[in-house]
């Protein structure tokens, strides 16, 4: 992730008071150099002020000892003006005469009287009257001419310590740099509280959103409506508004889904009545049979027979309901057979419309995933399919596994699935379809999407409408291998 | 590099150019560079700072300093001391010398010493007092002035 969009995940709690702090920083920064260059300009003049007036009264008293080259008088007035520019630590002053040698220092241990001045020290000071400032080693030097009627009898040369005005500027930086940290702390820390204090709403708004991606929709209560703003207020309103109307989907989905449950159970149970009714005509005409032609062995073994395999017909169709509607067995582990039960349950259908059922069930073993939640949606899906097949056409399904995960397809003849019903099954759209339109598959796609399946409604083979689902298998295998022997016990499957 | 305290000095120039005449020589040509400071004082300053390596100075005023100005004396050390002569004398002249004022003036230098204000002014200058001496004092001086003039 990227610093910019790390920083753009910060929280506006945090992130507006930096900025505000950053701000400050910014404006004192500003403010600091204004005063900063201010404080070195005055410095400067007065020091150019204060290095003039001392040249002034230096260079008129020592004028008359410069043209009479008079080493003591000249000394002397180098030597008091020391005291009396106390202001101006002048660390030394030498008079030049013209020919380049030293009349009198301030420091003739340093400067002896009528010898050359050392070239280092001539390099530092301007070559005419002037003044140069190195704040990097604290000096400054200045150069004044010694003239007497237009003729130049000598030169004051002085070196001044400026490291004391630097001092100043350095403390007046230190000050400014305290006090600027100190408000900009100081303003960021309130601007902190005061802006956690403005968005604290925010976050509780938030916090009621995420509930709402979880599943719960409740309203924000009135103990965290106290003392917000009227914006925020409204918002909240709109929030409690909205929550309101999800609750009341969220309710009349579930009992539209309860209704179609019932509408399922309905339809499977008319399918059940029929294919039980169907062999009991056979078997009343069968014990009238042997009521009538009983003694006739071979009349009765047939008979028998034909009373074994409708009953048989019967116990298959009980058996596979069970299976279907049998809580205890949720979990278990999907077998081939877990499939082809449900060909049991909508032949009915398939045979009242005079349906023909592909089946190929390609599955060996067991596959570890949701029995129920496999079966409910397959079965919703053939029976959709059959719904839609018009007559005499034919249904498909096509069941495999690989090693990770299993796939089941469904295709049908019929008209197409509208476009909105598709999209919302693949889950690229989160309308639900309307009411009395594909309730069926409001479940299909909440069951696959509880197991993390994949739905995909796609065109193949010359179908209209393929419905492929696949489903990954459990990590938890050791939980289906168990159920798996719990099932196999059961031995209420259809064979 | 010499400092001497003043042309008319007697031990601020006068022995020392002496000094220089016995020997045949004058400052000009022992020194490399002299100058004149005009005070005793600011001869131990030329000293002391360097500006001169050697000065000529009074004995009663390097006294007086080594007690109020110790930090600056200490900068210095005697090289050499001439032999005893007359402190400067304060004269006036022959002629006058009945008059009320002169009277006067000599009373007030005399009795200095049993004069509050006397003794005042004798603490400041380190004196015990004034007394009438006699020409002679001033034998050794004149001998040193005789023998500079000679030379010129």
């Amino acid at each position: 992730m990227s610093v910019r969009a790390r920083v753009a995940n910060w929280p506006l709690a945090w992130k507006a008071p930096l900025l505000a702090a950053g701000l400050l920083i910014g404006v004192a920064f500003v403010i600091s150099q204004i005063v900063l260059n201010r404080l070195e300009s005055d410095q400067e003049n007065n020091l150019r002020h204060l290095t003039s007036a001392y040249l002034d009264g230096l260079s008129t008293a020592v004028l008359r000892s410069a043209i009479h080259a008079d080493v003591w008088e000249t000394f002397d007035a180098l030597d008091r003006a020391r005291d009396r520019y106390a202001g101006l630590k002048v660390r030394f002053a030498i008079v030049v005469l013209p020919n380049g040698k030293v009349l009198a220092a301030s420091d003739p241990l340093k400067f002896p009287v009528q010898s050359p001045v050392p070239a280092d020290v001539e390099e530092r000071f301007p070559a005419q009257d002037g003044l140069i400032i190195d704040t990097a080693s604290g000096r400054a030097w200045l150069t004044r001419s010694l003239r007497e009627e237009g003729y130049s009898v000598g030169r004051i040369l002085a070196e001044i310590d400026i490291s004391e005005l630097l001092r100043v500027r350095r403390q007046v930086l230190l000050t400014l740099v305290a006090v600027n940290a100190g408000l900009a702390l100081g303003f960021a820390t309130i601007a902190y509280f005061a802006l956690r204090r403005m968005l604290k709403p925010l976050s509780v708004l938030s916090g009621y959103v995420e509930r709402v991606r979880a599943g719960r929709a409740d309203p924000i209560p009135e103990s965290e409506r106290q003392h917000i703003s009227r914006e925020f207020d409204l918002l909240f309103d709109r929030f409690n508004a909205m929550a309101r109307a999800l609750n009341e989907h969220e309710e009349l989905a579930s009992h539209l889904a309860g209704q179609e449950k019932y509408a399922v159970l309905g339809k499977l149970a008319s399918g059940m009545a029929h294919e039980v009714n169907n062999p009991l005509g056979g078997l009343f005409n069968a014990l009238d049979t042997l009521r009538r032609h009983g003694d006739d062995a071979k009349v009765r073994e047939a008979t028998l027979n034909l009373l074994e395999r409708g009953l048989t017909h019967i116990r298959n169709v009980v058996g596979s309901t069970l299976v279907m509607y049998r809580r205890e067995v949720a979990e278990s582990a999907l077998r081939p057979v877990d499939i082809d039960d449900l060909r049991l349950l909508i032949e009915p259908e398939a045979s009242r419309k005079r349906l023909r059922i592909a089946w190929v069930n390609d599955l060996h073993g067991v596959s570890p995933v949701g029995i129920e939640s496999v079966r409910q949606v397959v079965l919703n899906l053939l029976i959709n399919a059959c719904a839609a097949t018009p007559v005499g056409g034919t249904v498909h399904l096509r069941a495999r596994a690989t090693e990770s995960w299993l796939m089941i397809e469904v295709g049908d003849e019929g008209p197409g699935l509208p476009d909105d019903l598709a999209k919302y099954l693949v889950g690229h759209s989160d309308e639900a379809p309307g009411a009395g339109r594909g309730l069926g598959l409001w479940i299909v796609r909440r069951l696959v999407a509880d197991d993390d399946g994949e739905i995909r409604v796609i065109q193949e083979g010359g179908l209209s409408t393929l419905i492929r689902v696949t489903w990954p298998f459990c990590e938890n295998l050791s939980r289906f291998e168990s159920a798996k022997d719990s099932v196999s016990a059961e031995a209420i499957h259809a064979e | 590099m010499h400092a001497f305290s003043d042309p008319d000095s007697t031990s601020g120039f006068l022995v020392t150019r002496s000094l220089l005449a016995l020997r045949h020589t004058t400052p000009a040509q022992f020194f490399r560079t002299f100058f004149f400071t005009y005070g005793h004082r600011n001869v131990v300053r030329a000293v002391a700072t360097g500006l001169a390596e050697s000065g000529s100075i009074d004995g009663y005023v390097w006294d007086v300093m080594r007690e109020r100005e110790p930090e600056l004396i200490n900068k210095t050390r005697v090289v050499y001391t001439s032999e005893k002569l007359g402190f400067p004398p304060i004269v006036g002249l022959k002629s006058a010398q009945e008059t009320m004022t002169a009277k006067a003036i000599s009373a007030a230098f005399l009795e200095m010493p049993t004069d509050p204000l006397g003794q005042q002014i004798l603490s400041i200058l380190e004196l015990d007092g004034f007394t009438k001496a006699d020409p002679d004092l001033y034998q050794g001086t004149l001998e040193k002035w005789l023998l500079v003039k000679a030379q010129a």
